[in-house]
C-alpha cells in the first residue's frame, strides 16, 4: 500500500486492553521428575512468588522455552496441590526438548490455564470410568486424583490404563496409590518388551472394556472420560456405545495445534471446534463424526 | 436515516475535511497494476476512469471510457491490512546472566483511520473479523484497538467482477450495515468526471455531523432512482452463484468424499486464497532471538491453512495432503465459520477465484458437491 510521509493521523484512538492470558508469566522449575524414557515432569511455581492460579483438570497452560517457543500441556498435577503446577512433556522436537531440558532453579513461561475441563460435577451416579492411553493419562491425573478425594468409596471410580510397554506405563507410585485405596486399576500394555516380568494383558485399551478378564461394569450408568491417541478414542468410544455406555456420557479430550489459546489463530480448529475454547474436553457423540474422519 | 447528495467538489470536501478532524484518510487508488486501499490524500488520488478485469487467475486494469472514480471491483489487498496486520509483534523478553526473564507486552499503537470508498463486500469482512477477533471472551487487543474508531464510509458496487457473487451471501452490492456514509456513485459520462454525482445515505451520529460539514442539497427522485438503478444494474451483472442453501449439512456430509483428491489435482497449496480473503484471520506465533541470545520477541504474523506446518502436533502435521488443507479452508469458510462464530466465513468477494494462481473457483467446488449429492438421490 502507499503511504503518504505528509500525512497522518493526528488523533490518538482508544486502546483495547491486553487480556491477561497473552502475557506470559515467568515460572520456576523447583523439581523434575524423570518419570518414563523420553517424559519428564516439570514442577513449577511463579518466580514472581504469587499464589498459584486455580484451575480445573485437563485445563492447559502454554508452557514456553526462551527463545524457543511454547507448547500446550494439560496441567498433570492436583488441583489441590498448592506448592507447584506439573506438568509432564514428552520430548518430541525443539519446544519440548527445551522444556524437558531446562535445570532445576531455571525459569519457564506460562500462559493460561485455558480450556473446558473434565466435567466431573457433572458425573452424578454410577461409575466414573478412566480410560488413558500412553502420554493421555497426564491430562486425566487431576481428575482422578479430585474423582478419588469426592467419590470414593461409594461410587466406584475404574481406571483402565494403556502403553506401548511395560516400561512406559506413568506414574507408577500414583497408581499404585489409588490400587490401594481402591479404586480399581486395569492396565494393559501393546507388547511386553524385554524386560518379561509382564504378568498382565497385552493387546489394546479397548480389549479390556467388556471382556470377561477386563473390566465389567453397568455399562447404562457408566460415566466415560476418554484421553489418548486419536485412534485410541475412536475405538473407545466404538467400544463403550456397543457395550451400552450413553454416548452423551462418553468425553474426550482433542490434541491439535494450540498456539494462542484465545480462539484467534485458527491452529487447533477440528470440524466445527476450536479445540482452546470448545475443548480440550468434549462429548465424544459432538466430535464423533469429525473426530473419525483422517486428516481434518 | 438522511440521504442527501454531493457533487465532486462536495466529494473532495469531504476527504479534506476527513483529515483536518485528524483521520488518516485511505482509499482504493492504482498501486503496482492493482487498485488497491492506500493512503488517500485527496479526491484527485482515486483512480478516475479505471476499471478491473477479473476472471478466474485473471486480473487486469484497463481504462472505463467514463469518468467514474469508483468504477471498479476489489483487488488482491483489503482493509484487513490495517485492522490485522501481517506481522505484530506481541511481546519482547529479555534474560539476564542469572537466567531471569522479564516480559514487556507491546502495546498497539492506536490510529485513527478513515476507510472512504470501501465496498459493500469488504464491511460485512470487517464485520466477520468483528466476530471473530473481539467479540469472543478474549479480544485481540491489536485487532480492537486498530477497529475501535475506523470511520467507513462506503460506496455500493456499480461495476462488478465477473469473479463477484456477494448477491449469494447478501453482503452487496448496495451496502449493508455498519458504515458511517455509504455512497453511490452516479458516474459522469464524461470522461474527466466533473459532472459525476454522489448519493449520500448516513449510517451513523458520526457519520451525520461529517455529511452536515460539506455542501450537499437534497437528493431529488429521479438520482435516487438513479442510485438504485445502480445497484440493481449491478446485481444483474453478477451471474457467479454460491447456494448456500443446507450449505454447513452438505459440506459436513461431504468431508469424506472424493472431491477433494480431484482438488488436490490442481491446487497448488500456495496460500493464495487465505492471504488475499479479507475474513481469512490465522496467525502463526514467532519467536525471533538476537544473536547474543538475551533478548526474544515474539511476533504474529499471517499464516494460511494450506502449509503442512500449520497443523504440526508432535508426532507430524495432522493435515499432511494438499487435499485435507484445501478441505480445511473450504469447510471452515463456508460450514465450520457458522457453528464457531454464527455467520458464514464467505463475503462473496471473489478473490480467492481471481488470485488462485490455478484458477479454483470456490462457487464451482460448491456446486461440484452439490451436484454430486444430488446424482446419489
Amino acid at each position: 500500500m502507499t503511504v503518504a510521509a505528509t500525512k497522518t493521523s493526528t488523533l490518538a484512538a482508544s486502546k483495547t486492553a491486553i487480556d491477561p492470558l497473552l502475557i506470559p508469566r515467568p515460572y520456576r522449575v523447583v523439581d523434575k521428575v524423570a518419570e518414563v524414557a523420553d517424559i519428564t515432569s516439570l514442577h513449577v511455581v511463579p518466580v514472581n512468588g504469587g499464589p498459584l492460579p486455580s484451575f480445573r483438570p485437563a485445563q492447559v497452560g502454554m508452557i514456553g522455552a526462551f527463545g524457543v517457543g511454547e507448547a500446550a500441556i494439560s496441567i498433570s498435577s492436583a488441583v489441590t496441590c498448592t506448592d507447584h503446577h506439573a506438568y509432564t512433556i514428552r520430548r518430541a522436537g525443539p519446544i519440548s526438548g527445551a522444556l524437558v531440558d531446562t535445570p532445576i532453579g531455571g525459569v519457564v513461561t506460562v500462559r493460561g490455564p485455558f480450556g473446558q475441563p473434565w466435567p466431573l460435577d457433572d458425573v452424578t451416579s454410577g461409575t466414573l470410568l478412566i480410560i488413558g492411553g500412553g502420554l493421555g493419562i497426564a491430562p486425566l491425573r487431576a481428575a482422578i486424583e479430585e474423582a478419588v478425594e469426592r467419590m470414593a468409596p461409594e461410587r466406584r471410580v475404574v481406571i483402565v490404563y494403556g502403553a506401548k510397554r511395560p516400561d512406559l506405563l506413568l506414574y507408577g507410585a500414583d497408581l499404585d496409590r489409588w490400587s490401594d485405596t481402591g479404586t480399581e486399576v486395569a492396565l494393559i500394555v501393546d507388547d511386553v518388551g524385554d524386560e518379561g516380568d509382564w504378568t498382565g494383558p497385552v493387546g489394546v485399551v479397548p480389549d479390556l472394556l467388556g471382556s470377561p478378564d477386563g473390566v465389567n461394569l453397568d455399562w447404562s450408568d457408566t460415566t466415560a472420560f476418554v484421553c489418548g491417541p486419536d485412534v485410541m478414542m475412536h475405538f473407545s468410544r466404538i467400544a463403550l456405545e456397543q457395550l451400552g455406555v450413553p454416548a452423551d456420557r462418553i468425553w474426550f479430550t482433542l490434541e491439535r495445534n494450540m498456539q494462542c489459546g484465545n480462539a484467534l489463530c485458527g491452529h487447533c480448529q477440528l470440524g466445527p471446534f476450536i479445540v482452546c475454547r470448545d475443548g480440550p474436553v468434549v462429548r465424544s457423540d459432538r466430535i464423533a463424526r469429525f473426530h473419525s474422519i483422517r486428516d481434518l | 436515516m438522511t440521504t442527501r447528495t454531493i457533487d465532486v467538489a462536495g466529494l473532495s470536501e469531504l476527504v479534506d475535511h476527513l483529515w483536518a478532524l485528524g483521520y488518516e484518510v485511505w482509499g482504493p487508488q492504482i498501486d503496482n497494476g492493482v487498485i488497491v486501499p492506500g493512503v488517500l490524500p485527496s479526491v484527485r488520488d482515486l483512480p478516475l476512469g479505471w476499471t478491473d478485469e477479473q476472471e478466474p487467475a485473471h486480473y487486469r486494469t484497463l481504462r472505463r471510457g467514463d469518468g467514474a472514480r469508483f468504477g471498479y471491483a476489489v483487488g488482491p489487498r483489503s482493509y484487513k491490512e490495517l485492522l490485522h496486520p501481517p506481522e505484530q509483534q506481541v511481546w519482547s523478553m529479555t534474560r539476564d546472566d542469572e537466567g531471569e526473564l522479564t516480559v514487556t507486552m507491546t502495546e498497539p499503537e492506536p490510529v485513527r483511520r478513515a476507510f472512504f470508498g470501501v465496498r459493500p463486500c469488504e464491511l460485512a469482512a470487517i464485520g466477520r473479523q468483528d466476530r471473530v477477533l473481539t467479540d469472543g471472551p478474549h479480544p485481540d487487543p491489536v485487532y480492537g484497538t486498530n477497529r475501535a474508531e475506523v470511520l467507513i464510509v462506503t460506496v455500493d458496487c456499480g461495476d462488478p467482477a465477473a469473479t463477484c457473487f456477494c448477491p449469494s451471501l447478501g453482503t452487496g452490492p448496495r451496502s449493508g450495515p455498519g458504515y458511517d456514509l455509504a455512497i453511490t456513485e452516479l458516474a459522469d459520462a464524461d470522461l474527466s468526471g466533473r459532472d459525476s454525482r454522489y448519493v449520500v445515505r448516513v449510517g451513523s451520529p458520526k457519520g451525520q455531523v461529517i455529511l452536515d460539514a460539506v455542501p450537499s442539497h437534497p437528493t431529488p427522485p429521479h438520482e435516487l432512482a438513479a442510485a438504485d438503478a445502480v445497484v440493481a444494474a449491478a446485481t444483474d451483472t453478477m451471474t457467479r452463484n454460491l447456494d448456500t442453501d443446507r450449505i454447513k449439512v452438505l459440506i459436513y456430509d461431504n468431508l469424506d468424499g472424493p472431491q477433494w483428491d480431484r482438488v488436490a489435482e490442481r491446487c497448488l497449496a500456495c496460500g493464495n486464497c487465505t492471504f488475499v480473503c479479507p475474513t481469512c484471520f490465522c496467525t502463526n506465533l514467532e519467536d525471533v532471538t538476537n544473536l547474543a541470545g538475551d533478548e526474544t520477541t515474539r511476533w504474529r504474523v499471517w499464516d494460511t491453512c494450506f502449509s503442512t506446518e500449520f497443523s504440526h502436533l508432535g508426532p507430524g502435521p495432522v493435515r499432511d495432503s494438499t487435499a485435507s488443507r484445501y478441505r480445511q479452508w473450504f469447510s471452515h469458510k463456508l460450514a465450520g465459520w457458522i457453528d464457531q462464530f454464527g455467520e458464514s466465513g464467505c463475503v462473496g468477494c471473489g478473490r480467492c477465484i481471481t488470485w488462485c494462481p490455478v484458477g479454483i473457483d470456490i462457487t464451482t467446488e460448491l456446486a461440484v458437491m452439490r451436484a454430486g449429492e444430488e446424482a446419489v438421490r
